[in-house]
């Protein structure tokens, strides 16, 4: 490790102050270099104590004089991985992070299980037969009961080869995320909730649940509103509804 | 400037089977310390507490109370006396593994640091094993407040990175750690059953100079193991596929 690298040269600085009573200018070179000797003679000290000292000295002065800064906005980039079994998808998370599956009992926000109400298509894989209309209305209404706690949605998007994705991510604590994947002739959403699977499928194959998605900004749209809806916004779960009963009617 | 690893890992796995986000290993800097002492560590200190018989285990990690500002400024102390007479362990290393900021930063989710050459009594097969020395992963409650997916396997990440130090300076992959007993049992059923590590007797030599007692509080990984755990982050290497 180069110790001082990455150490802030003001800190050096201040520390040294503090402790011999001697300034350096950091910001010139050769007192920068006189000033990391000085503290590598410090920190290297074969007795303990000093070097509890100079530690002491660095923790008290870096807590003087830097402010806490706010927490930084963090997307995370998404891409494929190994497919992993539902069994080994509850192994490795953080503690208190474990995801509630539909086959276990429900836990802290009683979420809804997508799978109770029929939605059993794995995501990228075979599709499955839609839910109908009255399925989704059942979904949603307990969506809306069960799931406030969303943040508002980020949208990513990223190329795969000659596919688009976009995912929609939400939000800890449900972990909630919306993925649409527009391939040549295919856009396909799948709507995860505590890592139970809730999908819709937006397709142009048979069994579609709505098929007039022809551009992203149309599955972005649509997938709004099925946030929202789960947000808990009656007009938007309203409006997801009409769409899904429109797409399911041609 | 110290380079970053050779190999690795650049993506984990999120909850979502097939979906891996991704990540990055950079060397730790002293913002990152400031970043887990402010945002991290009151998170861990305010929802988790130290071993004890009567709490329940999701509440238990040894972190708690932690300083990884100190953790920094103690790794490089140490290798500021790695040139004294009689030590023979090679300089530390702080490490992260992390996400990007729309700032172009990093947040760290996993804080290491590492002696990658530890002279120890251990290792069977050379006189050097990297040894992790301090190693925190990010609680839940941090996924929670940046609005993100937990990542999976952020501790044996943390885990690989110490192994892959080791290897970047030259030591067979041997890995050593000292398992806090404030982590309680839970912890090391976690080296022991899911890194498939080696629970060191009671009854063994110290394994250095220095640490003299409480051995079967350590653990070990062969070369051979290191070379079995490390594989399962092959695919996890590379960005894409």
């Amino acid at each position: 490790m180069n110790a001082f690298d990455n150490l802030p040269t003001e800190l050096i600085g201040l520390v040294l102050k503090e402790l011999t009573g001697k300034t350096y200018d950091v910001h010139d070179a050769n007192s920068l270099a006189s000033a990391k000797s000085a503290f590598k003679d410090l920190l290297s000290s074969p007795e303990p104590e000093m070097l509890q000292r100079v530690i002491e000295a660095i923790l008290r002065t870096s807590e003087k004089t830097e402010s806490t800064s706010r927490l930084p906005s963090v997307e995370l980039r998404l891409m494929d991985g190994p497919r992993e079994t539902e069994e080994e998808l509850l192994e490795d998370l953080p503690s208190r992070a474990r995801p509630v599956l539909a086959s276990q009992s429900r836990t802290r926000h009683q979420a809804v299980s997508p799978r109770e109400l029929g939605f059993e298509a794995p995501a990228f894989g075979p599709r499955q037969p839609s839910p109908s209309v009255e399925q989704w209305e059942e979904f949603l209404l307990l969506a809306e009961k069960n799931i406030r706690t969303l943040s508002p949605y980020r949208r990513n998007e990223r190329r795969n080869g000659d596919r688009v994705v976009l995912s929609w991510e939400h939000i800890a604590p449900n972990h909630e995320m919306v993925e649409i994947q527009r391939g040549q002739n295919v856009a396909t959403a799948h709507f995860v909730f505590e890592s139970a699977y809730v999908y819709f499928i937006l397709s142009s194959e048979e069994n579609v649940i709505y098929h007039s998605v022809a551009t992203i900004e149309e599955a972005d749209g649509f997938a709004k509103h099925v946030i929202k809806a789960f947000n808990g916004e009656r007009d938007s779960a309203n409006l997801a509804l009409a769409s899904i009963r429109e797409a399911i009617a041609h | 400037m110290l380079a970053t690893l050779k190999n690795p890992i650049k993506k984990l796995p999120t909850p979502i089977s097939g979906i891996s986000a991704e990540v990055t290993v950079q060397n730790m800097k002293w913002e990152h310390a400031v970043f887990w002492h402010n945002h991290v560590q009151p998170l861990i200190d305010g929802n988790y507490q130290h071993y004890q018989s009567n709490i329940p285990e999701e509440n238990v990690r040894a972190d708690v109370g932690w300083n990884w500002k100190s953790n920094y400024l103690y790794a490089i102390a140490h290798t500021c006396s790695t040139p004294f007479p009689g030590n023979h362990s090679g300089p530390a290393r702080a490490l992260i593994v992390g996400v990007r900021t729309k700032q172009g930063g990093e947040v760290p989710l996993g804080m290491l640091t590492v002696v990658p050459k530890f002279f120890c009594r251990v290792a069977a097969t050379s006189e050097t094993c990297s040894f992790a020395w301090f190693l925190s992963d990010a609680p839940a409650e941090l996924y929670d407040a940046l609005q993100i997916q937990p990542l999976r396997k952020m501790a044996m990440s943390l885990l690989d990175t110490a192994i892959q130090s080791g290897l970047d300076d030259g030591t067979d992959g041997q890995l050593l750690l000292h398992a806090d007993p404030a982590g309680g049992k839970k912890l090391q059923r976690f080296y022991r059953d899911r890194c498939k590590m080696i629970q060191l007797q009671d009854q063994s030599d110290p394994v250095s100079l220095l640490r003299r007692t409480g051995q079967d509080e350590y653990f070990y990984l062969s070369s051979e193991g290191s070379r079995v755990f490390t594989a399962q982050f092959d695919a996890y290497r590379e960005p894409e596929g």
